[in-house]
């Protein structure tokens, strides 16, 4: 063959003809490739530079930044110190300016007035830390959106502001360390001239244990030694993966008597386009119902049956801990007709099948098995949080791996994405079609270019525990022949009466889910390891 | 006129992780390397470097997935569980991946250049010239890369399925 025309036959043949084909014609899946645009799409300038395991940093990085700042005021123990904290007393605002590559940026923070402010080249955010309101505005859009706080505005914002009460109540610890798991490695302070006058500086170095790799970052806080007020803060970052890679941001600080009301004080035009994103009390309500299901589910032995005949996941959920494993090979069972007790008797067919663990949850952080080892799943957030797993992150690592495919209580109870800028959400109370006695919430992503749109419908029965009992997921349009879609056929009650799917038909077949709720569920299951089986 | 951050992801970002799907075979991993290979999109977005997205994306995909593919070259198990799609039964998924894992496997087996013009020719059908574009190269070496690399595709993977 002459390999440089390419009107010539290289068609593969064989093996490796029908491997290629076989590839090519995998469908692609869709929920993973949904879950992974809407991400990236989400990404906030400038973080999208880093990446998913540094988001947790850079998320944070223009009011971590000052949280920073902030610990490490906190964080000196000395006469310094303790000046220091005497001259921001009475400051009513903090007002942080960068100028660079990523800039002009302007943070703003009020202990006084709960609010904490920022204004950047692709956004402008006014958080009320008081009333739980986030306002942004996005330019390209030239819109105001009126969002509820997230769990991390909160949070963050929270945080800055307590300790800035704690700076003003002249307290000299803070509780809890904002940037873990990044650890304090050195600090030292230093006494330096610039054009002929004095600053003292304040540094302090933090890294990532090895479990959880991130960023070095070192933060310096210039004090002018005369009036003890705290003029500029650095924040330098350097990321080793997947380069080494320094990054600085120099914030010069103020304080004026006077600061931002609303985001319209922070430059934002009146007369821009206003979208209120607050979901009304009923979708919160419903939103909660299903988290707090998921969250509180029982604890379980689970088996997922494929048509009733192939064992194709078993499972193993107590608390925020799981375990995931798949059959190694198809296996074909037949369920006999008649049966009294078939949990019984798949749990009984399970001992014969050959288990793979897939993932496992210990509580703390995401496993994914690796060959002999199990690894943290860098994938996964819960990553980074190893030292607190708390509630939303457990949740969201139930989202984000294999626990989404195969455990009833999260196919049972999909999470609705509502609060967002991009999605709007309806209520409908009498939907025309669907289970009988649900309501139906509607969410769609209201950015629709070239002719996409995302659009979930869950059909939510509020009298067995907000299960839903529909749930259709539209990719790039609304055709029926392009949606997803899951309807719960037969559902039971786990002893402390959460509804749970016990048959759900869908585009990927039927799913049957044998729970066993009394089964014996030892912690060793949720350790990062290959189950033993005893022969 | 350089697309914004959001017509760039919704337009090329399905391409990318179908095309680090096919390499990988496995959603966890495809999503981290759309996550690399849009990291890495934002870098030259913002320099404005970039005059031909389909072209790159699709090449830094296809590298980026064999990259991860070859790292998992001396533990990855043959019969890596596939995560179960919405729209495709277990049951096809387990047979199909044993003759799709061979190949992934014997994958890892090539050096990483002709991996790719592999993949970039079956995968995502592009032409000599267009492959030969895309990585700066001529295209009878593209042709000769392809040779090489089929002739040590079919030669990984045949003992194998010959005791079947």
């Amino acid at each position: 063959m002459n390999p440089v025309d390419n009107t010539v036959d290289d068609a593969l043949t064989g093996t490796l003809r029908q491997a290629v084909a076989q590839i090519n014609e995998q469908p692609v899946p869709k929920a993973a490739l949904r879950h992974v645009l809407d991400h990236l799409e989400n990404w906030p300038e400038p973080l999208r530079l880093q990446q998913q395991r540094h988001r947790r940093f850079w998320a944070a990085s223009t009011l971590a930044a000052s949280i920073v700042f902030f610990i490490v005021w906190l964080a000196w123990p000395s006469d310094s110190w303790a000046q220091v904290v005497k001259a921001v007393q009475g400051k009513t605002w903090i007002r942080a300016q960068y100028e660079g590559e990523w800039g002009p940026i302007t943070l703003w923070f009020s202990a006084e007035r709960k609010v904490a402010a920022n204004t950047g080249p692709h956004q402008v955010f006014f958080h009320d830390a008081r009333l739980h309101v986030m306002y942004r505005y996005d330019p390209t859009e030239k819109t105001v959106y009126r969002l509820p706080e997230t769990e991390r505005d909160q949070a963050m914002t929270t945080a800055a502001l307590s300790l800035f009460a704690d700076i003003m109540q002249g307290k000299e610890k803070i509780q809890g360390n904002l940037m873990s798991p990044a650890k304090l490695t050195r600090q030292s302070h230093r006494e330096v001239e610039e054009n002929g006058t004095k600053y003292l500086e304040f540094e302090m170095e933090h890294a990532y244990p090895n479990a959880a790799p991130g960023p070095s970052i070192t933060n310096v806080v210039r004090v002018d030694t005369q009036t003890r007020l705290p003029i500029s803060f650095t924040v330098k970052v350097l990321m080793t993966q997947p380069a080494v890679q320094v990054t600085e941001l120099r914030f010069a600080i103020d304080y004026p008597a006077t600061g931002p009301l609303d985001i319209y004080d922070l430059g934002v035009a009146r007369t821009s386009k206003y979208v209120d994103r607050i979901p009304p009390d009923d979708v919160e309500r419903t939103v909660h119902a299903i988290k707090l299901n998921r969250e509180t589910f029982d604890s379980y032995h689970g088996l997922l049956v494929y048509s009733n005949q192939q064992p194709f996941a078993q499972m193993w959920r107590k608390s925020m801990k799981w375990r995931i494993e798949y059959s190694k090979k198809a296996t074909l069972l037949a369920q006999p007709v008649g049966l009294t007790d078939p949990t019984s008797w798949w749990m009984d067919q399970a001992k014969t099948v050959t288990w793979r663990a897939s993932e496992v949850c210990d509580g703390t952080t995401i496993y994914k098995p690796d060959g002999k080892n199990f690894l943290p799943d860098e994938q996964n957030i819960n990553n980074y949080v190893t030292q607190s797993f708390d509630r939303d992150f457990g949740l969201i690592g139930m989202e984000r791996g294999d626990a989404r495919h195969v455990m009833p209580e999260i196919i049972g109870y999909p999470i609705p994405q509502v609060g967002f800028q991009q999605v709007s959400v309806e209520v409908k109370p009498t939907p025309e079609k669907g289970p009988v006695d649900t309501f139906q919430l509607l969410t769609h992503f209201t950015t629709q270019r070239q002719g996409i749109a995302h659009l979930q419908r869950f059909w939510v029965d509020p009298s067995r525990s907000y299960l839903v009992m529909r749930h259709e997921i539209g990719e790039w349009d609304t055709r029926p022949e392009h949606l997803d879609w899951r309807q719960i056929e037969r559902m039971n009650r786990t002893p402390s009466g959460i509804w749970y799917p016990q048959v759900v038909k869908g585009t990927s077949g039927t799913m049957h889910f044998y729970l066993d709720f009394k089964a014996e569920i030892p912690d060793e299951l949720f350790t990062p390891k290959e189950r033993v089986v005893k022969k | 006129m350089e697309p914004n951050w959001y017509v760039l992801v919704r337009t090329w970002g399905p391409m990318v992780y179908t095309a680090a799907w096919r390499v990988l075979g496995n959603a966890a991993d495809a999503e981290d390397v759309v996550q690399d290979v849009f990291t890495e999109a934002l870098r030259h977005w913002k320099l404005n470097k970039v005059n031909n997205w389909a072209s790159w994306l699709r090449r830094v995909a296809v590298y980026r997935a064999i990259d991860r593919l070859r790292q998992r070259r001396s533990h990855a198990p043959l019969d890596t569980i596939l995560e179960p799609s919405h729209s495709q039964t277990p049951d096809a998924v387990l047979e199909s991946k044993e003759l799709s894992g061979q190949l992934r496997e014997s994958l890892q087996q090539l050096s990483e250049h002709e991996a790719a013009i592999f993949c970039l020719r079956y995968f995502e059908e592009l032409s000599y010239d267009e492959i030969a574009k895309a990585l700066n190269m001529e295209t009878a070496a593209v042709g000769m890369a392809l040779h090489r690399a089929r002739a040590r595709l079919a030669e990984l993977m045949e003992p194998i399925w010959k005791e079947v």
